[in-house]
């Protein structure tokens, strides 16, 4: 699973680290986060957790939280370990739309857009969306920030589902709310 | 839900006065129709703002189906009966009777809507198992059950029967009709319910074979009566799994006079004789439900408030823990008590079951297989809001630390009693480790190949378990080794002392002979 910003700070790792704790947490999947970008959000996570948490990482920038396992400023390596692994979810948190990464997210079976509505950040959204009548069903839109009348006329104008991301305080606490969010936007 | 069942609808026309059996017609939840109709669900958007789930059902009228209010993001049942069926006045007529009743127990009614060929109504979505659904599969309920669910149904009767400024009449109670939703009682399918100053000028009526009262098939008067008859037919379907066609027929297991009594009241062929309300009816049914709390509910009796959790492992994998636990949630339930099954390891068991039967998940996190309360395993990563239950299972799966380290107030080890698990069993039941007083239960148990078991550790409990396919339907056989094992849980047995002791001289022999 995929998922790619339309632009920086709209909540990509957000998502990403809290959709690997509601499949692994409610629906016990077994399931790895990459980080697939160079923002060192992960690196700087794992230090962080580190006195919380306990590790069990072999390698350097594999550690797990919450039976998530975490895999900073991860590449190609790191994905054909995972492909190995028996993984059941793999989740690529590719940071903001750069160009070849969206051609990367492409090839994952489940890509999410996730964009903010926000009156400076809309136009990156919906030039994210523009072309997605060469997208299937496979691809989602998600947005965490912007109006609702706002999203509604997204939804409108380009005739894709938008889903809202509800509040989330804590990326490692998913209620029974938040499984709703996530069973429509994983599509069970 | 996933049940097709045939219903046989009775039809009569006053005016020629001739009685017709209507043709059979087919709930299909799943069947082929329904398959090819669910492919264009996701696309079908009605009025603008329901999204078409999925099909619930179709019953004699119309189709229902799921769907989703795009904007309030709630279900909706959407009842979608052809104009060449039904004229747009009789249609309105049932939103107009239930858009006077407030009840949790029946549904509220959004709108109504029509296009071209169809008229629509969009109720809520009341989600449950019908206890015709119940009854195929677990076999008819038990005594405490019935009663609690009697008392229920009377209730909502009584609801209607007293509305205001015009009473009323259901006149199609029928098992079909009344969902179970987490042991609550549910009315549906407001069809064939009518005013009381309308039910004489009925040209047609309706009812269901073994349901319907004596004078639904004639030109009589109707009234609050036709629809006690049709509640005490539930009882009976509920009590024995089959309609009072050919009068009463009661299972094997003693029923007591009392209930007998009620249940024939209801159903006796002139009106007079019946009950006089749903609100009589429902007293006589609580005087029954104290008898059976004195003697079925042991400690919860005194103390209705109290939770009591036992935790259950398996001495080793495939032992039958899962089985056991589940087979003591619904013996449990069927005295009548509150139970929750917790799934306490990560076999994945809960989940495939729920799976397999469809059933989705209440704001507690708990879904409902066969009417029983089950909680999956969760991760640590979610949080859900708990709800009391009078007793809780819990599943650890197989023996380990966890299993004796959590408290509980009763401990039950599942062991094989087969030659070739003797080892393993002996070890788990003699692990000095073990809680104290934990009961074992040798599963799957069979006299001729059980004659060395481990004997009990000081202050176990052994108990032997026949063999039973199918952990929702509790046979005799089961029940009664539940029975004591329930009493040896949560308190001293009714019955008086003698057959206490009687039950442990028993017990002594039975395990005597097979060590």
């Amino acid at each position: 699973m995929g998922i790619i910003g339309a632009c920086r700070s709209v909540g990509v790792t957000h998502l990403a680290v809290w959709t690997a704790n509601y499949l692994t947490g409610a629906r016990r999947e077994r399931t790895a986060v990459l980080e697939w970008n160079c923002h060192g959000d992960f690196e700087r996570m794992g230090k962080f957790c580190m006195g919380q948490y306990s590790r069990e990482g072999k390698k350097q920038g594999l550690y797990r939280i919450l039976e998530v396992d975490y895999y900073a400023r991860a590449g190609m390596e790191e994905l054909a370990a995972c492909l190995n692994e028996g993984y059941q979810y793999i989740i690529v948190d590719y940071g903001e739309i750069t160009g070849q990464n969206l051609l990367d997210c492409a090839r994952c079976d489940l890509k999410v857009i996730v964009g903010s509505l926000s009156e400076w950040q809309a136009k990156m959204f919906s030039g994210a969306v523009t072309g997605k009548e060469k997208r299937d069903t496979s691809w989602r839109y998600a947005i965490a920030f912007g109006s609702e009348e706002a999203r509604k006329r997204m939804e409108r104008c380009f005739r894709i589902p938008v889903k809202r991301i509800p509040d989330s305080r804590d990326v490692f606490v998913v209620t029974r709310a938040d499984m709703n969010f996530f069973t429509e936007l994983l599509g069970d | 839900m996933n049940n097709i069942f045939h219903s046989l609808i009775l039809q009569v026309n006053i005016k020629n006065g001739c009685q017709k059996p209507l043709t059979i017609l087919e709930y299909g939840y799943g069947d082929y129709w329904g398959k090819k109709e669910v492919n264009r669900f996701g696309s079908t958007l009605l009025f603008g703002k329901y999204q078409l789930c999925r099909l619930l059902g179709r019953g004699r009228s119309g189709t229902v189906y799921l769907a989703k209010h795009r904007d309030l993001e709630e279900y909706r049942a959407i009842k979608q009966v052809p104009k060449s069926r039904i004229d747009y006045a009789q249609f309105r007529k049932e939103a107009l009777i239930l858009k006077d009743i407030r009840h949790p127990g029946i549904p509220i009614v959004y709108d109504l809507e029509e296009d071209e060929d169809f008229c629509y109504l969009i109720e809520e979505y009341l989600e449950g198992d019908s206890l015709y659904a119940l009854v195929s599969d677990m076999g008819h309920f038990s005594k405490a059950m019935t009663v609690q669910y009697g008392i229920q149904i009377c209730h909502l009767v009584s609801v209607l029967h007293s509305a205001s400024p015009i009473p009323i009449l259901y006149l199609d109670l029928q098992p079909k009709n009344l969902l179970v939703c987490d042991d609550t009682i549910k009315l549906v399918d407001f069809d064939h319910a009518v005013y009381l100053e309308e039910a004489e000028h009925l040209t047609k009526r309706y009812g269901t074979v073994g349901c319907a009262a004596p004078e639904q098939y004639t030109g009589e008067e109707l009234n609050e009566r036709t629809d006690i008859y049709a509640i005490g037919a539930v009882l009976c379907y509920m009590l024995t799994g089959e309609y009072p066609e050919n009068g009463p027929v009661y299972p094997g297991e003693r029923i007591g006079r009392c209930l007998t009594k009620v249940i024939c009241a209801c159903l006796r062929k002139d009106p007079q004789k019946r009950y006089e309300s749903a609100d009589q009816l429902r007293r006589d049914l609580e005087n029954i439900q104290e008898q059976i709390d004195k003697k079925e509910k042991g400690v919860f009796r005194k103390n209705p408030k109290l939770s009591l959790t036992i935790a259950v492992a398996g001495a080793f994998p495939g032992a039958g823990a899962t089985h056991t636990a589940i087979s003591l949630a619904v013996y449990l339930r069927r005295r009548g008590l509150s139970v929750l099954y917790e799934e306490r390891n990560d076999s994945g068991a809960i989940r495939q079951m729920t799976d397999c039967a469809k059933s989705s998940m209440d704001p507690y996190g708990i879904y409902r297989i066969h009417g029983l309360s089950v909680l999956p395993f969760y991760g640590d990563a979610v949080k859900l809001q708990s709800r009391p239950y009078q007793v809780v299972i819990r599943d650890y799966g197989i023996f380990r630390e966890a299993f004796a380290r959590e408290p509980a107030d009763g401990y039950l080890l599942v062991c094989g009693s087969k030659p070739w698990q003797w080892k393993r069993a002996r070890s788990a039941v003699q692990f000095p480790g073990n809680p104290p007083g934990m009961a074992v239960i040798y599963n799957q148990f069979c006299g001729r190949l059980a004659v060395k078991l481990p004997g009990p550790a000081k202050g176990t409990e052994c108990f032997l378990m026949p063999d039973s396919p199918n952990p929702f339907v509790c046979t005799r056989e089961v029940r009664r080794v539940f029975d004591q094992l329930f009493w040896s849980l949560s308190g001293e047995q009714a019955g008086g002392a003698i057959r206490k002791i009687w039950g442990k001289i028993k017990k002594f022999w039975t395990l005597k002979g097979c060590l």
